[in-house]
């Protein structure tokens, strides 16, 4: 004989799904059960939150977490009937869920300059920000991923993140303090400082500004000059990744706000046309990055690099990436 | 300059974090303002040498390639 359950026995005939509408909470193939995706700006978790977490698992969960690839705690199999309650239990000890669709989500970063020994700028100071100040936040096509990386060797990946930040420093020399020992000819690992007649010679162009010439000299002869934050924008991964474009570069900490308004705001307006299109897709039309840089250059004209910059760079792993997919999405038809 | 050397050490052919650990634990044997000597490798080794002995307060006399490797004069700092 067939079993019916009782439509008033049914837990979620009276649930609250305010619980569910601001995202990262994601549906499983499981039948009711949910992952709950967490709020981890940069991938650090303070102690109190992590043991919260832990209770909250140990109750509404099962016997693991797992670390999303963009530094997040997830607990799966939470029952739909319990989200509201987990909801409540992280809040208490300030821990926020996730977000999804097209909106600013957390931003990821590493460990940047505090401990690491090649950090040149603080990265999880400015992720906490990001995540305070544009989390969840925007009215986008798609989603906007924001990164920071605390030196050029970039681990967090921020060349393909909408918007990438990345800690730079411009080494300086006096030749005055210098002794010739050449070791930062050693150092330099991209060819911008050759020994020439037993002294430095420093070729700009080549200079990642990663500074690893400042901490190698022993004679400090090597010194900062302008440090701050270059931006390159329009990378993504997924099935089209594309490589981002520099755009800007040695913007101060207290600017990196100001230029995630120009470029959120700018994906806002001109996105408005298109249908889940990346930033980074939408560059990929030449009258669109012409419109992109003019709009930026025209509130930072002392930190966009000059002339015509390349593109953000499609890449084709699955197919190549074709100028059709950039029309069909303005079009409405998506993918 | 002439430099009393107080201690020797080779490090060729170890690898980060071992090169430094090595000079730090010689240099914890010494005290402040000796001299310690140090032959080491090029690429590296060399090139995070000035740093570590900087974070940890310790003052680089020379440092000069030696053939294929490297040979350092570290002064045990006066501070901490
Ligand atoms: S990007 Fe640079 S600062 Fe950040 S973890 Fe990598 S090496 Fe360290
Ligand atoms: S900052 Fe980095 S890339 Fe530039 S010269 Fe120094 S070591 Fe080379
Ligand atoms: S490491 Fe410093 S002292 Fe040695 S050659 Fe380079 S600038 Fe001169």
């Amino acid at each position: 004989m067939e079993t019916r359950t009782d439509a008033a026995e049914d837990p979620l005939v009276s649930m609250d799904v305010t619980a569910l509408k601001t995202g990262g909470i994601i549906k499983q193939r499981q039948k009711d059960l949910f992952t709950v995706r967490l709020k981890c700006p940069g991938g650090r978790l303070p102690l109190d939150r992590l043991e919260r977490i832990l209770a909250v698992a140990r109750r509404h969960g099962r016997d693991y977490v797992h670390l999303s690839v963009r530094q997040s705690i997830e607990i799966p199999y939470v029952n739909a009937a319990d989200l509201p309650a987990v909801r409540a239990e992280l809040g208490e000890a300030g821990q926020g869920i996730a977000s999804c669709g097209p909106r600013v989500r957390v931003p990821t970063a590493c460990a940047g300059c505090e401990y690491n020994p090649n950090g040149l700028g603080d990265t999880q100071k400015l992720a906490a920000l990001v995540a305070e100040r544009y989390f969840g936040t925007g009215r986008f096509p798609h989603k906007f991923k924001i990164t920071f990386g605390g030196c050029p060797t970039d681990c967090p990946h921020s060349a393909q993140a909408d918007l990438g930040f990345l800690a730079a420093v411009e080494p300086r020399w006096d030749e005055k303090a210098c002794t010739g020992c050449g070791v930062c000819a050693v150092a330099c690992g991209e060819g911008a400082i050759e020994d020439r007649d037993g002294f430095p010679h420093f070729i700009p162009d080549r200079c990642l500004y990663c500074g690893d010439c400042i901490r190698a000299c022993p004679a400090s002869a090597w010194s900062a000059g302008r440090t701050g934050w270059i931006a390159r924008v329009g990378g993504k991964h997924g099935r089209h990744p594309i490589m981002a474009a520099n755009v800007a570069t040695f913007l101060w900490d207290d600017e990196v706000p100001e230029f995630i308004g120009a470029v959120t705001g700018w994906y806002e307006r001109q996105g408005a046309r298109y249908r889940r299109t990346r930033i980074g897709t939408i560059l990929q039309d030449d009258a669109m990055w012409t419109d992109f840089l003019a709009a930026l250059r025209a509130r930072f004209p002392e930190r966009v690099l000059p002339g015509n910059l390349p593109k953000p760079q499609p890449l084709s792993v699955h197919k190549p990436y074709q100028k059709e997919y950039v029309d069909e999405y303005a079009s409405g038809g998506g993918i | 300059m002439m430099e009393s050397i107080a201690k020797s050490l080779n490090i060729t052919g170890m690898v980060c974090p071992m090169t430094w650990m090595q000079i730090r634990m010689a240099l914890a044997k010494l005290s402040d303002g000796d001299v310690l000597e140090i032959v080491l490798d090029d690429g590296e080794p060399v090139k995070s040498l000035a740093r570590s002995a900087k974070e940890d307060g310790h003052a680089i006399v020379s440092l000069r390639r030696e053939g294929r490797s490297w040979r350092a004069l570290i002064r045990k700092g006066l501070v901490q």
